[in-house]
């Protein structure tokens, strides 16, 4: 008796462990659960300052603010050879369709650095360049007080690592951030189709 | 062992959970998934030696057969090889006490269990901890994503190869064990259908 209550008492509080580790039995990963928890619950972003690849330094909520735009944000660091890349790809492609659908007033879209120490505004703006960037569709910006940016990564969720080779690996998404300075949705950075049309949706809603 | 020395044993999930040291043990996938929580289950394995008679026996009346005892160790151990609890871990430090005393208490858990489940039982568990191990060894090499946002794509490659040989040795000891009872018995049961021992 005693056994069947003590192991009946486990698989009740291995089923609750279960149902937490995995958000809901919704996730496995947390770059899953980030996503899902984002859709429920838009988050709302901390204060930090832009500084622009003009160089300008201005708060985000005012950038945000600025135009009635939805915006598609993407963490990158212009020393990388990898993901970054292909995300800058993406958002290169995005930019097109923009641009060829006459959408420009509708999304707009931001790589924020997270290695501001080497991402000089210059870097930044030379770095636009090699993306082709049109300014007036994608724009490029740091964080540079180390506490903005930290407090930056972390309600977007963004977790970084140094590699074996002096850069970074993190969590790449397309990040839908409306007017208003939050954060509503996370969308897969191999979705770039969804990605869009969340944005372009967040706008109308 | 004396039970003095056993009880050293407490000190490891402490100086696990001391902050610089759990920031270097965590700082790699392989390191926390294949050093810390080894140590930390054989840490609770010598500390059970050291409970008394008494509580042994305390333990054992729940503990028929070792059922409910391993059920526990298998649901503490498929927990932490979730990726998502493995990255909240590493963030929040009130997860990875909940992690370090769970797999310490998995330990001194399996310690009293094992002795008290039949072969069969045994046999069942381990069986079932080495093909999960496995499965999750491989798809930490499969995949040509990150499974955890803390760590590198290089280091959960070289987790998964060390799961993979973890749990082969630990099946291949375990089976080896069982043969070698197997042939004990068989030995002794030499077909005249007198037994001896």
């Amino acid at each position: 008796m005693r056994t069947a209550i003590l192991t009946l008492a486990v698989l009740i509080g291995g089923v609750l462990a279960l149902d937490w580790a995995t958000a809901g039995f919704t996730a496995l990963t947390s770059e899953r659960a980030r996503q899902l928890a984002v859709a429920r619950q838009p988050v709302a972003l901390p204060p930090a300052v832009l500084t622009t690849a003009e160089g300008k330094a201005q708060p985000l909520e005012e950038w945000l603010a600025e135009q009635d735009k939805a915006t598609l944000v993407s963490f990158v660091y212009t020393r990388c050879n990898s993901i970054c890349l292909a995300l800058g790809n993406e958002f290169q492609q995005m930019q097109r369709q923009l641009i060829e659908e006459g959408l420009e007033d509708r999304v707009r879209l931001l790589s924020i650095s997270f290695d501001p120490a080497y991402d000089t505004p210059e870097r930044l703006s030379r770095y636009a360049e090699r993306m082709r960037a049109d300014p007036a569709v994608w724009q490029f910006a740091t964080v540079r007080d180390a506490q903005e940016l930290e407090q930056l990564l972390d309600a977007f969720g963004i977790v970084i690592v140094e590699d074996e080779f002096g850069g970074f690996e993190h969590n790449a998404a397309f990040h839908v951030v409306a007017p208003s300075n939050a954060l509503t949705a996370i969308v897969d950075f191999t979705k770039p189709r969804r990605a869009l049309a969340t944005a372009l949706g967040e706008r109308e809603a | 062992m004396s039970r003095h020395q056993r009880l050293l044993a407490l000190l490891v999930p402490a100086i696990l959970l001391w902050p610089p040291l759990r920031e270097a043990a965590e700082a790699s996938m392989f390191r926390h998934m294949l050093v810390v929580f080894p140590a930390l289950l054989a840490a609770g394995w010598f500390v059970a030696g050291a409970l008394n008679a008494r509580a042994q026996a305390a333990f054992a009346r729940w503990n028929g057969m070792g059922l409910p005892g391993l059920l526990y160790v298998t649901v503490v151990l498929t927990i932490w090889m979730i990726p998502n609890a493995l990255d909240l871990a590493t963030v929040n430090w009130d997860v990875d006490v909940a992690k370090t005393a769970s797999l310490f208490s998995a330990g001194m858990v399996l310690a009293l269990s094992l002795r008290q489940a039949s072969p069969v039982l045994q046999t069942f568990f381990v069986g079932n901890w080495v093909t999960m191990t496995i499965f999750v060894g491989v798809l930490f090499q499969a995949l040509p994503t990150r499974l955890c946002n803390a760590y590198l794509v290089g280091d959960q490659v070289r987790t998964g190869i060390g799961m993979i040989v973890l749990a082969a040795a630990v099946g291949s000891v375990w089976a080896y064990g069982i043969w070698r009872r197997w042939r004990a018995s068989a030995v002794v049961d030499d077909g005249t259908g007198v037994q001896s021992s």
